[in-house]
């Protein structure tokens, strides 16, 4: 509980204020402690006199954010602030810091702020033009609680994301125009490039002449389909190609013994073929028959004849059938050798003219010259020829031939057997790749006739355009792949904006779904003590019918709507309600909140919590009041209306103090009034007679000051004309107490007296320090004066 | 109006379990007290939002 405000320094509109020096330490009963405040205080001060200064200087207390600023006279000043707790602890305000946090979290406040804040009647916006949903718009809700921040939660959400949205498709339209500037030259639409995006980004600059070569044979492709489309007859008539004979070898087929034998062609040893080798190659057959011969030889030995092997007469004529067989055995077999040999150089020469000859045939080039028109070859059917230098070789092992077949016997040197196997390799080569060639070409001839006759060449032509056209394409993106890149980038940005988009349109669902639920528990918490809190604090609201229901449209764009329908006989009328009626609603809030808060260490503050009521509200309000801050720590009231504050004082008597504030010489200050008023007057006025003996110090000035703007404006408001009475007839009584002397003493001095009141107010002492001890001389001459009075 | 110490419950810190990681951090990024172009740009720096060089 706050004991006391003990010193104020240069706070807002308390230049100096010094609780000690300004609320006697006694009041009508000495063992009270009427210096401090009590559970219930009322602070009562006339607009401008520092009670909103008293009250952000308990929220900044309570933590919020609030700069307590320098009174503007003295800027200079250091400023202090000293709490006194009922515990003697100490809360300061020094260097704009509070020393500690005792209080922090303490107060519970109600006053325009918290109207403004939680009670809320939307009604038609002026933004809305459109007349149905400015009817719409809120149906003159009145909102409770932090649902109109709530509101402006989502309503942030759903623009800040439209905004995005907003900003995401003028940047891609921005993106796609300057794209669009390159690629609807090529007759190439943006969804082209979506669509083969995939493909563009695999694209490399490296492939761009690889693209350029395949469209050259493309075209080259759709010009012979296109050739073939028009001379269909000529397709028809199209001849194959003929192989060539290949598989040139040194092997000849010769008959052995009745069968056909592969014999290899070896010419050196052709070249080589004389006499005595063909005797050798004889005797070497002949000799499986040595019996023969031994016979023949025996018989020689004991015939004498002509020996068969020396040559030598035989005598004895008896043995020339022999020799004879001999012979025929033997000339028949060298006669064989000798044949072999002329029929192996005879292939050897077939197989050398038969390089040399070799040529590529005349129809073979008739029908290419027919077919390079319809169809692409990849490789021309090449000339099959020998070098000169390898026709030189074969032209001299064919006169090596020449030569040994006509002395067959001789031994002929000089051939070049071994260039002639390495020409017949390269010969075969080259005629096995002419017949591979000549077999590919035929199928291709054969594949076009087919697909002339099955109609195809058609559809091949139209495929190959496409194929051009796309090769076209991909030549244009690779060459402004640097462009298109950078629109696909702006594509992807537009993507992930759009995932942002999408986050904050479930935060934006979340939030609606949300609100409603709480809009939900707060009707269940709250509303029935609304309800009763109204019926209390204005019983003739009661004609209002108040509806929790939350006002909400799932399908519109809006914010969420949610709050309360006031309504008279049905009718809504919550557009209509006055300010006494949402403070009536506010009030009713504020205490249902009071009924539902569990810590009743809390300090409450109530700042003029009746505006616009009438005198029953402010009546019932302080009857509610105090029932329902009761069973809390403490409670200040603070008002300028002086019935609420006799309200007050009775509701809350005899357990409550009462303070005035005023300001005085630019200074608020916080004043004590004791029940009997004469206790403090006469204190003041005891230190007044006593004035030409106080130090006149700055100090000295504003107490003064202080208090002499509390004896003069409190004594003729209160104790003349019964100010605070609730009622005329009390204040006519008050006024009959002091009785027509007094007021005809009051009236011949009221220039004085506005003279005082002018000084303490806005006169002189409002200019103060800047005369020093002028100040405190013109004060004293005022106090003086107002002695005089004795009022 | 007075500014708030205190910091009062947002409707937007009650739906937090509901969200994603990324709806409920894009929520950290929202500063309700600027207006939309400057949280538009806050998101830019961020580079949660992109819009090129422009």
């Amino acid at each position: 509980m706050i004991k006391k405000v003990d010193k104020i320094l240069s706070v807002w509109s308390f230049s100096f204020f010094d609780w000690d020096k300004i609320n006697p330490t006694k009041g009508d009963n000495p063992n009270d402690t009427i210096d401090t405040f009590k559970k219930n205080n009322i602070i009562f001060g006339e607009n401008g006199n520092g009670k909103s200064n008293l009250i952000i200087i308990f929220k900044s207390l309570n933590g919020q954010d609030i700069e307590l600023k320098k009174h503007w006279d003295y800027l200079s000043e250091k400023q202090e602030i000293k709490l006194i707790l009922d515990d003697n602890s100490e809360t300061l305000f020094i260097n704009s810091k509070w020393s500690n946090s005792i209080l922090y979290d303490k107060f519970i406040f109600f006053d325009k702020h918290f109207v403004d804040k939680y009670v809320h009647s939307l009604g038609p916006d002026n933004r809305d033009t459109s007349l149905r949903r400015r009817q719409e718009r809120g149906k003159n809700i009145i909102y409770l609680g932090n649902f109109a921040s709530y509101n402006n939660e989502i309503d942030k959400i759903d623009t800040i994301k439209n905004a995005i949205s907003e900003k995401n498709e003028a940047y891609l339209k921005e993106k796609e125009s300057e794209i669009n500037t390159i690629i609807s030259n090529k007759n190439i639409t943006i969804e082209e490039l979506r669509e083969n995006k995939n493909k563009i980004e695999k694209l490399k600059e490296n492939d761009l002449q690889n693209r350029k070569d395949r469209i050259e044979k493309e075209e080259k492709k759709l010009n012979k389909i296109s050739n073939a489309v028009k001379e269909k007859n000529k397709i028809k008539e199209l001849l194959f190609l003929d192989e060539i004979d290949t598989g040139f070898s040194l092997i000849a087929k010769m008959i052995e013994e009745g069968k056909e034998k592969e014999i290899g062609i070896d010419p050196l040893e052709i070249f080589s073929f004389t006499i005595s080798k063909g005797l050798q190659t004889t005797l070497d057959k002949i000799y499986h028959k040595k019996d023969f011969i031994k016979t023949g030889l025996s018989l020689l030995d004991s015939k004498k004849g002509i020996c068969p092997f020396c040559e030598q007469k035989i005598k004895n004529e008896d043995y020339i059938q022999i020799i004879k067989d001999y012979r025929k055995i033997f000339d028949q077999l060298f006669a064989e050798e000798e044949q072999n040999i002329k029929k192996l150089l005879s292939e050897y020469r077939k197989i050398l003219e038969g390089i040399r000859d070799l040529q590529t045939s005349t129809k073979n080039k008739n029908i290419m010259k027919q077919i390079i028109q319809f169809i692409s070859l990849d490789k021309e059917l090449p000339d099959i020829f020998i070098s000169d230098e390898d026709r030189d070789v074969i032209k001299n092992e064919l006169n090596l031939i020449l030569e040994k077949e006509k002395k067959i016997l001789d031994e002929i040197r000089g051939s070049k057997v071994a260039q002639i196997r390495v020409i017949i390799e390269k010969t075969n080569k080259l005629t096995n790749e002419y017949n591979d060639l000549v077999k590919e070409v035929n199928k291709k001839i054969k594949q076009l006739k087919k697909d002339m006759t099955e109609g195809k060449l058609e559809v091949q032509k139209s495929d190959i355009k496409k194929d051009i056209v796309e090769l076209n394409k991909e030549i244009f993106f690779i060459e402004n792949k640097k462009f298109i890149e950078r629109y696909f980038e702006a594509l992807r940005n537009y993507e992930n904006n759009k995932k942002i988009i999408e986050s904050l349109e479930k935060i934006f669902k979340s939030l609606k779904n949300k609100i409603i639920d709480e809009f939900n528990n707060f009707v269940s918490n709250y509303f029935s003590l609304i309800k009763s809190f109204i019926k209390e604090i204005s019983p003739t609201m009661d004609i209002f019918e108040i509806e929790g229901e939350s006002k909400y449209d799932r399908r519109s764009r809006e914010a969420t709507q949610c709050g309360f329908c006031i309504k008279y006989k049905g009718k809504e009328c919550t557009e209509n309600l006055s300010e006494g009626e949402k403070q009536v609603i506010a009030l009713s809030f504020f205490f249902a909140q009071l009924k539902k808060e569990n810590d009743k260490k809390k300090i409450i503050i109530l700042d003029d919590p009746i505006t616009s009521f009438d005198a029953g509200k402010r009546k019932s309000t302080a009857e509610v009041t105090q029932k329902e801050t009761n069973d809390f720590e403490q409670l200040f009231i603070f008002t300028s209306d002086p019935l609420f504050r006799e309200f007050c004082l009775k509701q809350f008597s005899p357990n409550r103090n009462f303070y005035y504030i005023f300001k005085t010489k630019g200074s608020s200050s916080i004043h004590y009034v004791p029940r009997k008023r004469e206790t403090i007057y006469n204190s003041f006025e005891t230190d007044f007679r006593n004035v030409d003996n106080i130090d006149g110090s700055n100090e000295n000035v504003v107490i003064f000051g202080q208090k002499l703007r509390f004896c003069l404006e409190t004594k003729i408001k209160e104790d003349y004309f019964g100010y605070s009475q609730d009622n005329l007839s009390s204040m006519i009584e008050q006024v009959l107490s002091k009785g027509k002397l007094k007021f005809d003493k009051l009236i011949d001095n009221k220039d004085m007296i506005l003279q005082i009141y002018n000084y303490c107010n806005t006169g002189g002492l409002a200019h103060y320090p800047k005369d020093g001890s002028t100040s405190w001389n013109e004060l004293k001459d005022k106090i003086k004066k107002y002695l005089d009075l004795d009022l | 109006m007075e500014k708030e110490l205190k910091k009062e419950s947002r409707l937007i810190d009650l739906i937090k379990d509901q969200l994603d990681n990324d709806a409920e951090q894009l929520i950290e990024f929202l500063d309700f007290e600027k207006n939309n172009e400057d949280i538009i740009q806050d998101l830019v720096k961020r580079n949660i939002l992109n819009f090129g060089d422009s």
